[in-house]
């Protein structure tokens, strides 16, 4: 039965493989944890899409994964990519990190108990961009039956390389700086890495399959918000909310 | 008018008075004395108004603590508890408690004379008892029965004062039943009211010592510290901190100290108290503050000042520029007040030198003693040899104690840096020195025994006459030598050169510029060289500042000694630093040809040679490298076994004004050096102007700068022009004013220990290879790793560079480094960068591993680590974690195949690693080498595997280790 929901597993994967970017996520787009600081009858939300303008870059050769045995066997079927730059069908970014960079200075918000998960699984990080709180912890899970080291790279915060030997192994790290953002690989599959923006507030949002993003329970006032892709850099914006507006912005990246 | 004289001289001398005159003569030894009193008691005595200037700053400073003290203080429960305890005091004062003690007393007293009592009885009693006994062996019935009845009689008084005894003291305990409480409470309340006073109390007390601290001189005497002129041992007696009483006091540093100058001292600081008040005036004095002694070393420009206490005067702002006006004419005494009381700069570096031990003078020089005037207290007089050393000289006085080091940083860095250039431009290969590393022995140039086999003449023409011009990274100096000077030293080197006979191996393909270049920039090359593309900084011979930079060959070198020296540049010269990067000779011709292709061909100076074959010519070639001393640093035919060409400079840092010859340079040259120095933040250092502005510092730049500038038509001047920066010039003046000799009494020196001697000549030694340029050691070095970055565009760049070795003493066996350094294989399979054959000799290698040991608290021995034996109860876990870990998921053993594979091949562990050292690296990888992509699987301590040797990380790692140590079979080596 095990087996059997792996290969299943397997072939789903391998599906958004070979259409998408990559399987779909659950979009990042809950704020962490409530705010008790916030004020709800004034709260406002900015919303906002990523497009891309350019072409797509192609997808390129499929990753050679097969020093391991493992990672070659998952990906019999549903060679892997990597896609650093990755285009959803309605011409917007997956995988941009969207948060509050200034305007926040001074505010303390409240620490969400739950941690965030990263799960290295079929040789992959999942997710592949995520934010998380200063302080809050990281879950960090090796979901394959094979060997991974997380190795996070930060420069303002400490670099931490851990070995997971075991099947479904949890360690469990967290950030004591904010950082935009703090790298992760794998060294021993070259090809996986992650990324982590570590903030000071929960304003922060990670688009998914649609490039959207929303950004709610905000105090109202003046934003400089940013945007951030692996590939093809930063973007800002200043962005000025009133008392319960609800705020539509858009940015654009174009292709190298 | 002298009708007195007249008069008194008519008189008989007997009958002549002498009241008048004892009058008039002791009134004038009464005004004498009057006078010596005061002058002794307060004119010689300048250092009481320091004194009670700092006594009455540090009762301000402690009033302000104070003040913040009180401030947290919860008042009403300090109240309520001292009201309870003067209560309770009355209480034990009053008349029922007093009684109760003169109760007490007596008591005690009747203690003591019962007890007194009690022993006369007893030792009546001890008579008594002998007679009896005495009696009773004589047979005296009669006797021996009147002594027991006298005995028991005394026995039965003796009862009485024990029992009396007793009763008193059962007395004065029911007595202390009644006091104890109350004494307890007084006490416990105390305990609350200190508890809630918190510091105040202490500070009280400060502030009454302050106020009342006696002026007095404060002396160290540093016993048999100095030799006389005549050799006797003298001790020297330092009085500074007769002033300078706030070295080590903390309350002296930081701003509150620094405002507390301007309120207290300046008259700007006064207006502006008495104008606006003290809680008004607060932030305008931190304009001021700032202004004059800045915020982390950055002081305020005036106009920065002026809106800056604009805006803190608010309404008032008309008033800034007449308080700056105020404040800028008492600057200069207000930074000097700082310096005299301020806590000294480099409180860590005191520490290790404590004042109270060392004294002031040892570092700063001045004349300790003096305490009459400030001049002379700092020696600043002309017949005082040793003048306080201001600016970065004082970093000169280190040597006094530490010769020999090889590093001062990071508490003294411009003489740090000013040994490296010394060392560097080569200035010992003329100039005699004592502090010169053995190896240093070398020529420190390129050898030019086979130059014409490499350069062309006309390169080398061009070369000789502007270095700098031809490349501006060379250490190279301008001689300024004429074009027939330098035609005759071109014909001598050609000459002298061909006789050598020297044939290069220049049999390489020829080969493609652009894998050439990746060649060069993959294989370690730029670990020493700067290149076009990777420009070299600095002149320090450093990091890849250290080889010459490799750019404009295409014009200099030929291609077959290019060719010969990248294969075996020892054999071009034996001597040489540049070690082998075993190319094949397929790279060889690749790298020629990226270095020697088009494009890149320097301008060389129009000139014919004529007379190339010329002997006599050659001959007079000859002259002028005797006379410029060219063979000091490069090795020449013909030159071997010269003296050094130029004068000793082991004493030069104590050169008088007067030995130093000043030629025909005009007065306002010097002043002008000394304002450009220290407007360029280079303060030179103070000087007595015995001789309009002569001095040793300022001589020292000039000379420096422009090494012919004191050449007269009579004193002909040789010295190479170094076209030293205004920084390298005074680096190397700081070291230089460092050359002094100076005798200091033995048990003040630092003696050197094993280690720290292995510490010197290692460092000296991964400096003059360059080690460093690729490694970091002990935290410094390997900026290879910059380059690296850029290349392989890699953001880990720190996994593509050469390990760290800082670890190496603990890491490898000793036996192993010897063989690795003699002659390298690979290690770690991933990386492009070649460790280099160097080429080292036997006592360069024990050098290295004497060093290496040093840093890891290692001695050097010899060593065998093969009786290591794995622990049996650990194997079989050891096997299970092993294969759990999946350690050869990256250490690939046998034949690595996948360079991708990123790990070294654990075979080589057995004869290479030390056995304690696997553990230790198990532990925390990233901690020992930064950036490896070896992880942790221990974290925090914590073994993922807990079912193996009871989940003990220790034991785990240390199964690890046996199973390592256990792969392969042992190499010879």
């Amino acid at each position: 039965m095990r087996k059997f929901s792996l290969l299943l597993a397997v072939l789903v994967t391998g599906y958004f493989f070979t259409v998408g970017c990559g399987k779909k996520e659950e979009a990042n787009n809950e704020t962490a944890g409530e705010s008790a600081a916030v004020d709800a009858a004034t709260a406002a939300t900015i919303t906002g899409k990523i497009s891309f303008e350019g072409t797509a870059p192609s997808k390129g050769d499929p990753v050679k994964v097969d020093a391991d045995a493992k990672c070659k066997e998952m990906h019999a079927s549903s060679p892997l990519y990597n896609t650093p730059v990755c285009v959803n069908a309605n011409n917007t970014l997956k995988n941009v990190f969207v948060y509050v960079k200034a305007g926040l200075e001074g505010k303390k918000f409240p620490m969400p108990t739950e941690s965030v998960e990263i799960n290295q699984q079929g040789c992959e990080y999942h997710p592949h961009v995520f934010g998380i709180r200063v302080g809050q912890k990281l879950s960090i899970k090796n979901s394959d039956a094979t060997l991974h080291n997380i190795h996070a790279r930060g420069v303002t915060n400490a670099e931490f390389n851990v070995g997971q030997p075991n099947q479904n192994m949890v360690t469990t790290k967290s950030f004591d700086k904010v950082e935009i953002m703090v790298p992760f690989r794998c060294d021993v599959h070259s090809w996986m890495n992650a990324f982590a923006g570590v903030v000071d507030h929960p304003y922060f949002a990670v688009t998914g399959d649609d490039g959207t993003f929303t950004i709610p329970n905000l105090p109202p006032g003046t934003y400089t918000l940013a945007a951030w892709q692996e590939k093809l850099g930063t973007q800002e914006l200043s962005v000025t909310v009133a008392a319960k507006e609800k705020k539509d912005v858009a940015l654009t990246f174009k292709g190298q | 008018m002298f009708g007195w004289l007249k008069k008194r001289k008519s008189t008989p001398v007997e009958e002549r008075s002498y009241a008048g005159v004892y009058a008039f003569w002791s009134g004038v030894l009464f005004l004498t004395t009057m006078w010596a009193v005061w002058n002794e008691v307060s004119t010689r005595r300048p250092w009481k108004e320091y004194q009670s200037q700092f006594y009455e700053m540090k009762v301000d400073l402690l009033g302000k603590r104070l003040a913040e003290a009180r401030q947290g203080l919860d008042r009403d429960a300090i109240k309520a508890l001292s009201k309870e305890l003067s209560a309770t005091k009355a209480k034990w004062e009053g008349p029922e408690i007093q009684k109760v003690i003169s109760e007490e007393d007596r008591f005690k007293r009747e203690v003591i004379d019962f007890t007194r009592e009690r022993a006369n009885a007893k030792s009546k009693v001890d008579a008594t008892n002998y007679l009896y006994e005495h009696n009773t062996r004589l047979m005296d019935a009669a006797e021996a029965a009147a002594s027991r009845k006298e005995r028991t009689a005394l026995e039965a008084v003796m009862n009485a004062f024990e029992a009396k005894i007793e009763d008193a003291e059962r007395k004065i305990d029911s007595v202390d039943a009644i006091l104890a409480p109350v004494s307890l409470h007084i006490k416990d309340v105390q305990a609350q009211i200190d508890s809630l006073s918190g510091p105040v109390p202490v500070l009280e007390g400060k502030i009454d010592i302050a106020r009342t601290a006696p002026l007095e001189i404060k002396q160290v005497i540093l016993e048999a510290f100095d030799r006389s002129n005549w050799g006797m041992t003298k001790s020297r007696i330092d009085r500074c901190q007769t002033c300078h009483m706030g070295w080590n006091d903390s309350l002296f540093l930081g701003v509150d100290f620094e405002e507390g100058i301007i309120s207290k001292y300046s008259s700007a600081g006064a207006y502006v108290h008495k104008n606006y008040g003290a809680k008004a005036a607060a932030p305008v004095i931190g304009v001021l503050q700032q202004a004059l002694f800045g915020k982390e070393g950055m002081a305020l420009s005036d106009s920065e000042a002026k809106s800056a206490l604009e805006s803190a005067l608010g309404k008032n702002k008309d008033d800034a520029s007449t308080i700056l006006k105020k404040f800028s004419g008492e600057k200069e005494r207000l930074i000097g007040l700082k310096k005299v009381f301020g806590t000294h700069p480099q409180l860590d570096l005191i520490k290790k030198h404590n004042p109270e031990k060392f004294g002031c003078t040892s570092c700063h020089a001045g004349q300790g003693m003096a305490l009459s005037d400030v001049e002379q207290a700092h020696g600043f007089e002309e017949h005082w040899d040793a003048p306080l050393l201001t600016s970065h000289y004082v970093e000169g006085s280190c040597v006094n104690c530490h010769a020999g080091r090889a590093e001062f940083a990071p508490y003294a860095q411009w003489i740090s840096t000013g040994k490296k250039l010394f060392q560097d431009f080569g200035c010992y290969s003329c100039h005699d020195n004592v502090d010169v590393p053995d190896f240093r022995t070398m020529k420190q140039a390129a050898s030019l025994r086979r130059v014409a086999s490499k350069l062309t003449p006309s390169f080398m023409f061009s070369w000789i006459k502007n270095p700098s011009g031809m490349n501006p990274h060379t250490r190279m100096p301008n001689s300024m030598l004429s074009d027939d000077q330098a035609d005759a030293v071109v014909t001598y080197l050609t000459q002298a050169s061909d006789a050598e006979g020297y044939v290069p191996d220049a049999n390489a393909p020829a080969g493609n510029a652009a894998k050439g270049k990746s060649v060069l920039e993959h294989v370690g090359c730029l670990g020493c060289h700067g290149t076009k593309d990777f420009p070299a900084a600095g002149r320090l011979k450093e990091g890849n500042s250290f080889g010459p930079h490799l750019s404009g060959l295409a014009g200099k070198i030929t291609r077959p000694w290019l060719v010969d020296w990248l294969k075996n540049p020892k054999h071009y010269s034996p001597t040489t630093r540049m070690p082998s990067l075993r190319l094949t000779d397929a790279e060889v011709g690749d790298v020629a040809a990226y270095l020697l292709q088009d494009g890149d061909q320097p301008t060389l100076l129009p000139h014919e040679f004529t007379r190339l074959q010329d002997k006599a010519w050659a001959d007079s070639g000859a002259k002028v490298i005797t006379d410029y001393g060219c063979y000091g640093c490069h090795s020449i035919k013909g030159f071997e076994d010269r003296n050094k060409l130029s004068v000793s400079l082991a004493e030069f840092g104590k050169k008088l004004v007067q030995q130093l010859s000043w030629g025909t340079i005009p007065e306002d040259t010097l002043s002008k050096v000394r304002e450009h120095f220290a407007s360029v933040g280079l303060p030179l250092g103070k000087s007595i102007n015995a001789h309009h502005d002569e001095d040793w510092y300022t001589w020292t730049i000039l000379k420096l700068k422009n090494p012919r500038i004191f050449q007269t038509d009579q004193i002909v001047q040789r010295m190479s022009n170094f076209s030293m920066s205004d920084s390298e010039a005074y680096a190397i003046s700081v070291y230089l004013r460092s050359l002094r000799k100076t005798y200091v009494a033995p048990q003040f020196l630092d003696q050197g220990t094993a280690v720290q001697t292995a510490l010197d000549s290692g460092r000296n030694f991964v400096r003059w290879n360059n080690c460093v340029g690729c490694h970091k050691v002990e935290g410094a070095g390997g900026s290879v790793s910059e380059r690296i970055k850029v290349i392989e565009n890699v953001p880990d760049a720190l996994a593509y560079s050469p390990p760290i070795i800082t670890p190496e003493g603990a890491k490898v066996q000793e036996q192993w480094l010897t063989q690795f350094l003699r002659s390298p294989s690979p290690i770690r399979p991933w990386l492009q960068i070649r460790m280099p054959t160097f080429g080292f000799t036997d006592s360069m290698v024990t050098i290295a591993q004497k060093y290496f040991l040093a840093i890891q608290g290692q001695t050097w021995g010899e060593k065998s680590y093969d009786s290591f034996t794995p622990d049996p109860a650990l194997a079989a876990g050891g096997q299970i974690l092993f294969t759990k870990f999946q350690c050869i998921k990256c250490h690939q053993m046998g034949a690595v195949t996948d360079v991708t594979s990123l790990a070294p091949n654990l075979q080589l562990a057995r004869s290479r690693l030390k056995p304690d050292w696997i553990p230790e690296w198990l532990r925390d990888p990233n901690a020992i080498q930064q950036g490896t992509r070896m992880p942790s699987f221990f974290p925090d301590g914590q073994s993922p595997a807990p079912d193996i040797l009871g989940g003990d990380s220790q034991k785990q790692m240390k199964a690890l280790r046996d199973v390592v140590m256990s792969l392969g079979k042992k190499k010879s080596v």
